[in-house]
C-alpha cells in the first residue's frame, strides 16, 4: 500500500510538475542567464556581451530602482493589510445567513470583474480635479479647493491605494470565506453555550483554524500586489515625477520601451530574490501547523 | 433591549447600503457613461448622468471591434485554463497531503519560488517557444501558459485547505478497499467544492484579465481576448470612454451572470450544512 | 484506474500537439519558391479607425491579386505597439512582414538590424515626392529605412477671436506667448493663458524640447554623442515651473493627458494651446464651443516632428511583397483615403496641391508651414530611454519636487552615461 501510494502520488504530481518545468523554469533559467549579459535592442546587431555582475552593480547604484522598490514594498504592505482587515470583515459577514447575502456576494465580485483598464479610467475620472471625489468632499464642506489628487505625491499614492483596495478586497474576502466555511459550526455552538462572546470566538476559534488559508491568501496577494502595473499606468503613469512608479513598471519599461533586455533581466532576478525572502517568512508560519 | 437590536439592525442596513454603493459606484458610473454622448463626457465639470441617453455607444462598440468574438475567445481560453489549473492543482495538492512521496516541502517551496518570477520575463522565451511549436494564436496555447501562472497559488491554497480536512472519511473508504484515485474523486472533491469554487473564480478572473501575455501571444483578431480588444477602441491619443464603457459592460455581464448562477448552486448548498463531523 | 490516468495524460499532450499543428498553419505565409502565384504577408498596422486600414488593404489586394495581406490591428499607444513588435522581432520571428512605426523608432530598429533599407526597391526620384521633414525621420546614415504615411508635428493653436479683440499679434517667442496669454486671460476672466498636457509621457518631453530648442540647445550630435547644455536646460525647466507658479497655465496641467487638455480648449478655457496637428479637428468640430475660432500656426522656433510610417522587417520571408505593400501604404491614393476617412495629414507634397482634396478639406494648406517648421526628436537609438529620463526630471521640476538646476544636472549626467 505504501509503494502504491507513492507511485500514485508521483503520478498525480506529474502534470503540474511538467507544466511548471517547461513553461516557467525554462524562462526563469533563461532570465538569470541573460542578467549576466549586456543585451540591448540598440546593439542587437552586435550580439550579447558578457558583463558578469556588471548589471547587478549598476542596479545597486541605480537610485530609481531603489526608489521604486521602496514604494512598491510600502504599497504592498499597506494595501494588503487594509485588504486583509476589510476582507476578513466581509468574509465574516458573508458567512452568516443574513438578508441580501447573494446580492452582497455578487456585488463584492464586481470590482474584480471589471477589467483593470476600464476601472483605471473610471478612477482617474473620479480623482480628477473636477471629479466625483472632489465634488463630494466639497459638498460636505470638507475641502475648500479641489484637491490635486493625481498631481500631488501623497494624494496620488493615496488614490492609488484606494483604487487598489477597492479592486482586490473581493479576492481576499472570497478566499477567506472559503477558509471560514471549513470550520465546523459545532465549535461555535459549543463556545456560545460556554458563554463566550463574539470577539472571543473569533480570536480563539476562527483565527487559529484559518491561519493556514489566511497565510496563503496573504502571501499570494502580496506577490500579486508587488506586480501591480495596469492600474497605476492608467491613473498616474507613474507620476508625479515617477513617485508612484513600481518596480514592475520600471522593469517593463526597461525591457520593452528602452530595449534593455539584459538589465531588465537583472531587475527581474532582484525582484525574484526579494519575493523569495518575503515568502520565506510565510513558509515558516505555515510549517508550524504540523509538517506537510 | 429591543431598542438596541433595532439600532443595530438599522446601523447594519445603513452600513450595508453604503458599502454596496462604494463597491459598485464605478460600475454605476460606467453604466451611466455608456449611455452618454462624447460631448457629455468631455464637459467640465464631468457629468454624472446622460443628458440624452442613447444606445449609440453600444452600437459603436459592437461595430468598431468584434467584441463578441473576443468574449467568446476569452471564455474558451479562460475555461480551458481553469480546468487545467484546477485539475493539475488539486491532483498535486492531494499528492502532497495524502501520499507518501518524498521531497514534499522541497516541491512546495520550489513551486512558490519559481512563481515569484515576474511575468515579463516569460514573454520573450515563451513567444519563441510557441512560435516554434506553432502555438501562437491558438486557444490552447494561451490557455496553457495562463493556467500555469496560477498553478502555484492553486496548489498552495488547496494544500492548506486539505491539511485541515480530517482524514476520517478517507480512512473508512480505504478500509472498504478504495484506491487513491477513487478516494480523490468520490470523497475529497465533493468535500472541497467550496474551496475549489473559490479558487476557480479567482483563477478565472485572473486568467480573464491577463493582458501582456494575451497581447503578445494571440495577436490575430480571430484569437484575440477581450482585455486586449478593449485597448483597440482608442484612436489618435484619446479613449472614447463612452464606447469603452459600453464594451466593458458587454463583457462583464456574462461574467456576472455566470457567477450568480454558480454561487447559488454550489455555495448555496454548503451554507446550510457546513462540514459535518 | 492508473492506466486510465496515463492514457489521459498522453491524450492531453497529443491533442495539444495536434491542435498546435492544425491552427498554426492558418496565417503562415507560404514560401515564395513553392507557390509563386500567391503570397500572404502580415501587416501590423494602426487601429482600424473608421475602417481606414482595412479599406487600404482591400484596395491593395485588388491591385495586386497575388498578394494577400493579413492585417493585424495593434493598439493606438506607441509603447503598447512597441511591446508586441519588439517581442516578435527580438525572437527573429517571421510573423511580421511589414509594420507601421512611430517616427522615433527608425533609429532603434535600424541599429538593431531588424528592418531593411528600402533604397534598392525604390524608383528614381520616388522619394522626392515626400515632404522633406517627415521623410528625414526615416533616413539614417544616407539610407531610407521606411516611408512616412502620416505627418504630424507640434503646433501652436490660438484663439483668433480673442487676439483680434485685444489687438494682439500671434506671438513669435515663448515669452511673448506667456505674457499675451496671461493678459488676455486676466481680462476675460475664467480662463487661462495656455493649456497643454504635461503628464509624464512622450508629449512632455516633446513640449520641453520645443522650449529648449528655442534657446538653441541640442541633445545629440550627428555621431550620437550627448551635447546637452546644462545651463539652457536648467533655464528651460525653470521657465516651465514659472509658468505654473505664475498661473500662466491651467492648474493641474501636470496631470493632464491629451483628452483633458482638449476638453479645456473646447470649453473655451484657454487662449493658447500646444497640441499635435490632430487637435485641429476636435477644436473646430461641432461639439466645440470655440469652433471656427481656434487657429493653427507654427510654434515659436520649432515644433516636434511626429507621425508614422511603414517599415519592412529584416526577418520577413517575403520581402518583395512586403516592400510592395509598404510603397502602396505610403502612396498617393492611400494617403488620400486616410485623409478622407480619418483626417490623417498626408506626407506627400502632391496631396496638398490636390484640388479635390482641398475642396473637401480646406484647412489642409494650414498644416504645411507647421510641418516645415518641424524638427525631429533626437535621432539616437537610445531616444526612448533619454525621453524616459527627461520625463522623470521634468515632472519633478514642474511639480515643485526638485530644483531646476539639480534636475538639469541629473539629466545631463544620466544621458551622458547612457550615450557613452
Amino acid at each position: 500500500m505504501e509503494r502504491k501510494s507513492r507511485k500514485a502520488g508521483y503520478l498525480m504530481l506529474f502534470p503540474s510538475a511538467l507544466l511548471i518545468l517547461i513553461l516557467i523554469v525554462y524562462p526563469a533559467v533563461n532570465t538569470v542567464y541573460q542578467s549576466f549579459f549586456e543585451i540591448r535592442t540598440q546593439t542587437a546587431a552586435l550580439g550579447p556581451r558578457f558583463v558578469g555582475f556588471g548589471n547587478y552593480v549598476k542596479a545597486f547604484r541605480d537610485e530609481h530602482f531603489w526608489d521604486t522598490l521602496w514604494w512598491t514594498l510600502i504599497f504592498t504592505a499597506v494595501s494588503v493589510f487594509l485588504e486583509l482587515i476589510i476582507g476578513m470583515g466581509l468574509a465574516l459577514m458573508m458567512n452568516r445567513k443574513i438578508p441580501g447575502q447573494g446580492l452582497i456576494r455578487t456585488a463584492v465580485l464586481i470590482p474584480w470583474a471589471i477589467p483593470t483598464i476600464v476601472s483605471g479610467i473610471v478612477w482617474t475620472q473620479f480623482f480628477s480635479q473636477n471629479g466625483v471625489i472632489n465634488s463630494t468632499l466639497a459638498a460636505f464642506n470638507l475641502i475648500k479647493e479641489p484637491l490635486n489628487w493625481l498631481g500631488n505625491e501623497w494624494l496620488a499614492k493615496l488614490s492609488i491605494l484606494i483604487a487598489d483596495v477597492w479592486k482586490n478586497t473581493p479576492y481576499m474576502s472570497l478566499l477567506l470565506l472559503s477558509g471560514l466555511l471549513t470550520i465546523p459550526k459545532d465549535y461555535y455552538e459549543a463556545a456560545e453555550i460556554d458563554g463566550a462572546g463574539k470577539i472571543r470566538c473569533f480570536i480563539s476559534i476562527t483565527l487559529p483554524l484559518i491561519k493556514a488559508t489566511m497565510s496563503v491568501t496573504v502571501l499570494f496577494r502580496i506577490i500579486s500586489a508587488m506586480r501591480v502595473y495596469d492600474l497605476i499606468v492608467a491613473m498616474t503613469a507613474g507620476g508625479p515625477a515617477g513617485r508612484t512608479e513600481t518596480v514592475s513598471m520600471y522593469a517593463i519599461n526597461t525591457y520593452f520601451t528602452y530595449g534593455n533586455t539584459g538589465y531588465g533581466a537583472t531587475l527581474s532576478v532582484l525582484m525574484l530574490i526579494i519575493s523569495i525572502a518575503i515568502s520565506m517568512l510565510f513558509v515558516d508560519s505555515l510549517k508550524t501547523k504540523g509538517s506537510v | 433591549m429591543k431598542q438596541k437590536a433595532m439600532i443595530q439592525k438599522v446601523g447594519y442596513a445603513v452600513f450595508l447600503v453604503l458599502f454596496l454603493f462604494i463597491m459598485i459606484a464605478p460600475m454605476l458610473y460606467m453604466i451611466s457613461a455608456s449611455f452618454m454622448s462624447e460631448a457629455d463626457l468631455n464637459v467640465i465639470p464631468p457629468k454624472l448622468l446622460p443628458s440624452a441617453p442613447s444606445l449609440a455607444n453600444y452600437a459603436r462598440a459592437l461595430v468598431q471591434q468584434p467584441i463578441l468574438k473576443y468574449v467568446y475567445n476569452s471564455f474558451v481560453i479562460t475555461i480551458i485554463a481553469v480546468v487545467i489549473c484546477i485539475t493539475a492543482g488539486s491532483m498535486a495538492s492531494y499528492a502532497l497531503t495524502r501520499t507518501n512521496i518524498r521531497f514534499k516541502t522541497t516541491f512546495l517551496v520550489f513551486v512558490l519560488a519559481i512563481s515569484l518570477l515576474p511575468t515579463i520575463t516569460l514573454i520573450n522565451p515563451i513567444f519563441k517557444m510557441y512560435s516554434k511549436l506553432g502555438l501562437l494564436n491558438t486557444h490552447i496555447g494561451l490557455a496553457v501558459i495562463i493556467s500555469v501562472l496560477d498553478l502555484p497559488m492553486t496548489i498552495w491554497f488547496l494544500t492548506a485547505v486539505l491539511k485541515n480536512v480530517p482524514i476520517s472519511f478517507e480512512e473508512s473508504a480505504k478500509l472498504d478497499g478504495a484506491n487513491m484515485f477513487q478516494i480523490f474523486i468520490y470523497i475529497l472533491v465533493p468535500l472541497l467544492k467550496a474551496s475549489i469554487f473559490s479558487i476557480s473564480i479567482l483563477v478565472f478572473i485572473g486568467a480573464w484579465n491577463r493582458f501582456l501575455l494575451s497581447q503578445v501571444l494571440n495577436q490575430y483578431e480571430d484569437y484575440r481576448t477581450v482585455v486586449v480588444g478593449l485597448t483597440l477602441y482608442q484612436t489618435t491619443h484619446t479613449i472614447p470612454f463612452g464606447v469603452v464603457a459600453a464594451a466593458g459592460l458587454i463583457t462583464i455581464f456574462p461574467l456576472l451572470a455566470m457567477v450568480l448562477l454558480f454561487q447559488k448552486n454550489i455555495l448555496g448548498g454548503i451554507m446550510e450544512g457546513g462540514v459535518k463531523e | 484506474m492508473m492506466k486510465k490516468k496515463v492514457f489521459a495524460i498522453l491524450a492531453l499532450t497529443a491533442s495539444m500537439t495536434l491542435g498546435a499543428c492544425g491552427s498554426g498553419n492558418k496565417n503562415v505565409q507560404q514560401e515564395g519558391s513553392k507557390a509563386p502565384e500567391s503570397v500572404t504577408i502580415n501587416y501590423y498596422g494602426r487601429p482600424d479607425d473608421n475602417g481606414v486600414e482595412s479599406t487600404i488593404v482591400t484596395a491593395f489586394e485588388k491591385e495586386y491579386p497575388n498578394i494577400k495581406v493579413n492585417y493585424v490591428e495593434l493598439p493606438d499607444s506607441s509603447n503598447d505597439r512597441l511591446k508586441t513588435i519588439n517581442t516578435v522581432l527580438q525572437a527573429g520571428d517571421s510573423s511580421i512582414d511589414v509594420f507601421a512605426g512611430d517616427v522615433i523608432w527608425p533609429p532603434i530598429f535600424a541599429s538593431a538590424g531588424w528592418v531593411i533599407p528600402l533604397d534598392e526597391y525604390l524608383h528614381e526620384g520616388e522619394l522626392d515626392a515626400y515632404l522633406p521633414r517627415p521623410l528625414s525621420a526615416f533616413q539614417i546614415q544616407e539610407k531610407t529605412w521606411g516611408l512616412p504615411f502620416m505627418a504630424d508635428a507640434g503646433a501652436l493653436y490660438y484663439r483668433k477671436d480673442l487676439l483680434e479683440k485685444y489687438g494682439k499679434e500671434v506671438p513669435q517667442t515663448w515669452d511673448e506667448l506667456v505674457a499675451v496669454g496671461k493678459e488676455i486671460a486676466e481680462q476675460e476672466g475664467d480662463m487661462s493663458g495656455f493649456v497643454s498636457y504635461w503628464k509624464p509621457n512622450e508629449s512632455l518631453t516633446s513640449s520641453m524640447l520645443e522650449f529648449y530648442w528655442e534657446k538653441g540647445g541640442e541633445v545629440v550630435d550627428e555621431n550620437g554623442k550627448c551635447v546637452l547644455d546644462e545651463a539652457k536646460l536648467a533655464e528651460t525647466l525653470a521657465e516651465m515651473r514659472a509658468m505654473i507658479d505664475n498661473k500662466a497655465v491651467v492648474s493641474g496641467i501636470e496631470t493632464f493627458d491629451t483628452k483633458a487638455s482638449r476638453n479645456v480648449v473646447c470649453a473655451g478655457g484657454a487662449v493658447f494651446s500646444r497640441d499635435w496637428l490632430s487637435g485641429y479637428g476636435p477644436f473646430n468640430s461641432e461639439e466645440s464651443a470655440v469652433a471656427g475660432n481656434m487657429e493653427i500656426t507654427v510654434l515659436p522656433s520649432y515644433g516636434c516632428l511626429g507621425g508614422w510610417g511603414v517599415m519592412v522587417s529584416a526577418y520577413s520571408k517575403n520581402k518583395e511583397a512586403a516592400v510592395e505593400f509598404a510603397r502602396y501604404r505610403a502612396n498617393y491614393e492611400s494617403q488620400l483615403t486616410a485623409c478622407e476617412l480619418v483626417d490623417i495629414k498626408p506626407t506627400l507634397r502632391a496631396a496638398y496641391e490636390d484640388q479635390n482634396l482641398a475642396a473637401r478639406k480646406p484647412e489642409l494648406p494650414k498644416y504645411l508651414p507647421v510641418l516645415e517648421a518641424a524638427k525631429p526628436r533626437p535621432q539616437s537609438p537610445f531616444y526612448a530611454e533619454i525621453s524616459g529620463i527627461m520625463q522623470l526630471e521634468i515632472h519633478s521640476v514642474i511639480t515643485g519636487m526638485m530644483a531646476p538646476e539639480k534636475s538639469a544636472a541629473n539629466i545631463v549626467t544620466k544621458v551622458s552615461e547612457l550615450l557613452q
